[in-house]
């Protein structure tokens, strides 16, 4: 403890390093959180090689046919193809693969842009108060007080179709809890005496914001941002599962279960996989979410 | 308190408009609510320019709405037209079917919350201890689940693997009384029930798995943190029995943010419920409002989107209220 007291004169560097290295410290005690660091970062793996990992096989292929089953179309696993063939005859292990990147780029990009949206209005609201809190704050209500499904389903089917508009469509929903997290530190924070230092020599408002309270606030953020890209890889899924999410021939885990109900008898395997890769992501994202707010926030009661 | 419930009602109205409005101008980006008219035969062109009138069609977006709006206030016209229900009007489709979507997302909440409470305390009380984790990895399970996938899980098990369920439908079209099939409408109302329990045992099933995640975590949290405060010592210290420590110290006053949270879980039962309806092909207003969005039934998207918005903001009310009633140190200011 004591060994982090202020004798360098007065730089942060070493402090802040001993900081994130006892948070990583106290991770490391919790056990799910690493098995889920440890699957994550396998899956990012098995994505990032989905070219040599696909054996081959092209996720936009259509095969002609295979040796061991007449038509090519639902054709079960077999060797080359370990999960078998969807129903437009395309390898579904290389489509899973892909389908990966997809999935796990939405779930990551959704989070970052909701946080950085989130970082911003929280900071404006929280420093500035007065008029330019009432307005966000009211306007986070309002965006609170949407039904959010239904909403996304018809943004969904009015601006169908690219990658984009599926990440603008859920970006748009997930940064009012990070918005509502950083107002409240800052609000706490702009009273402390360092935020008063820096107004006292005369830095910028926009300086103390992003220099001084942003770094501040980065460990609740980063808790809600790791647990929010486990919904938001869920919503992608649902979206896609609807039809109204990533399209064909665009590979996601999501989009390869929009058929499964139909093929439930006659091909039950495809619809086994992308949906357990779903949730092993999720429960993993949501794993070390917890362990990170455990290893953030020691004093809280878990 | 009285001034503060009113002056929080009347600030929900803008908030409701602003939503309703905004929904308006995303729905009618889906298409033109007339338009497939154009091919019924029996319609004439100048007939839907009527109809186009009469629903001000032909005026900018703003007063489109108001006008739609004041029916759906005060309905003259029904709300509208469907174009999945042709000669119905909006009303009489989305009422038959609001029974169905209410009997069984409040079964499967009061079944999440019901079961959740007991077992987010037992947890608690044990913290670390097997049943915890066991609890604890089940409620991550029930967070990280996809709806929809479960859904077609247990479908695919359990109703066509071996049929112990139905795989679809909110209930048979016939039953059988007496060794003579009836009309499901005519069967007994004991055996209506029975049949459609046994239909919605699924959907329910999943809906409450997806909920009880939150509601194990909520409640396993409040009472780790009432089981450290100080009055809890105190007690204890006094030397009051362990029992009434736990369940009248500490268990009331973890409840409370429980309670308050009810409020806030609308969204998220409502698109849950979208998807098990859409899943189990179940005829409530879940699934209406997806197969409206599907075939560009304008005004039924419509009145469902603001039905749901209301739910949502009315839920958020009663949270706010309850939180305010529950704890005494907010002020009604």
């Amino acid at each position: 403890m004591a060994k982090n007291t202020y004798i360098d004169g007065g730089t942060t560097t070493s402090e802040t390093y001993s900081y994130w290295r006892k948070v990583f410290q106290r991770l490391r005690k919790h056990h799910l959180a690493m098995i889920a660091l440890v699957i994550l970062g396998l899956l990012i793996l098995a994505v990032i090689l989905a070219k040599p990992l696909s054996f081959g096989n092209d996720p936009y292929t259509y095969i002609k046919s295979v040796p061991w089953i007449a038509r090519p179309e639902l054709a079960p696993p077999g060797p080359g193809h370990p999960l078998g063939l969807d129903n437009m005859a395309r390898d579904a292990w290389s489509r899973m693969l892909y389908g990966g990147r997809v999935s796990l780029s939405v779930g990551f990009i959704c989070s970052f842009v909701g946080a950085s949206i989130g970082l911003f209005f929280g900071l404006i609201s929280g420093y500035f108060g007065g008029i330019a809190d009432m307005l966000i704050m009211r306007f986070t209500d309002f965006m609170l007080s949407i039904p959010v499904l239904p909403i996304m389903v018809v943004l969904a089917a009015v601006i169908r179709g690219s990658l984009a508009a599926i990440i603008f469509i859920i970006s748009v929903f997930s940064w009012m809890g990070v918005a509502r997290l950083v107002r409240g530190e800052v609000l706490s924070l702009k009273e402390q005496e360092f935020t008063e230092a820096a107004r006292a020599i005369g830095e910028s408002p926009a300086r103390i914001m992003f220099i001084h309270l942003l770094p501040n606030t980065m460990a609740p953020v980063i808790v809600a941002s790791t647990l929010s890209i486990a919904g938001n890889i869920i919503y992608e899924a649902t979206l896609s599962f609807l039809g109204l999410g990533i399209r064909q021939p665009t590979p996601s885990w999501g989009n390869m279960l929009n058929g499964a109900q139909t093929f439930m008898l006659t091909a039950p395997w495809l619809m086994w996989w992308p949906g357990i890769a779903i949730l092993i992501t999720t429960l993993a994202f949501n794993f070390l979410g917890d362990g990170l707010r455990d290893a953030l926030d020691p004093r809280l009661y878990r | 308190m009285k001034n503060y419930l009113i002056r929080r009602l009347l600030e929900l109205i803008p908030v409701l408009f602003a939503i309703a409005f905004v929904s308006f101008w995303l729905v009618s980006k889906m298409g033109d609510p007339f338009a497939a008219l154009i091919i019924n035969p029996h319609v004439r062109p100048e007939d839907i320019e009527r109809l186009r009138h009469i629903w001000h069609w032909d005026e900018p977006l703003f007063i489109r709405f108001i006008y739609w709006l004041k029916d759906f206030i005060y309905p003259k016209a029904g709300w509208g037209l469907s174009i999945l229900a042709p000669g119905r009007n909006v009303i009489e489709v989305v009422k038959s079917r609001i029974p169905i979507t209410m009997a069984f997302s409040a079964t499967s909440m009061i079944l999440a919350v019901a079961i959740s409470i007991p077992l987010g305390v037992y947890s608690a009380l044990h913290q670390y201890s097997i049943p915890d984790y066991v609890l604890t990895f089940f409620a991550f399970f029930g967070m990280s689940m996809p709806t929809f996938w479960f859904g077609i899980m247990l479908m695919y098990l359990l109703a066509v693997k071996v049929h112990w369920f139905p795989a679809a439908g909110a209930h048979s079209a016939f039953l059988v009384v007496q060794d003579i099939p009836v009309e499901f409408s005519e069967a007994p109302k004991i055996r209506q029930f029975i049949d459609t329990a046994w239909h919605l045992a699924l959907p329910i099933f999943v809906l409450v798995v997806f909920q009880m995640g939150a509601w194990l975590r909520y409640m396993r949290s409040s009472m780790l943190e009432v089981k450290h405060q100080d009055y809890v010592r105190t007690a204890r210290a006094k030397g009051v029995d362990s029992r009434t420590v736990t369940y009248k110290h500490a268990f009331r006053n973890a409840i409370i943010p429980i309670i308050t949270l009810i409020g806030l879980s609308f969204p998220g039962l409502i698109g849950g419920a979208m998807i098990t309806e859409t899943v189990f092909a179940i005829d409530g207003i879940g699934r209406l409002t997806f197969k409206a969005v599907m075939s560009q039934d304008v005004f039924v998207a419509m009145a469902l989107i603001t039905i749901f918005a209301v739910l949502v903001v009315l839920g958020n009310f009663i949270a706010d209220i309850l939180y305010a009633v529950v704890d005494p140190r907010i002020r009604y200011s």
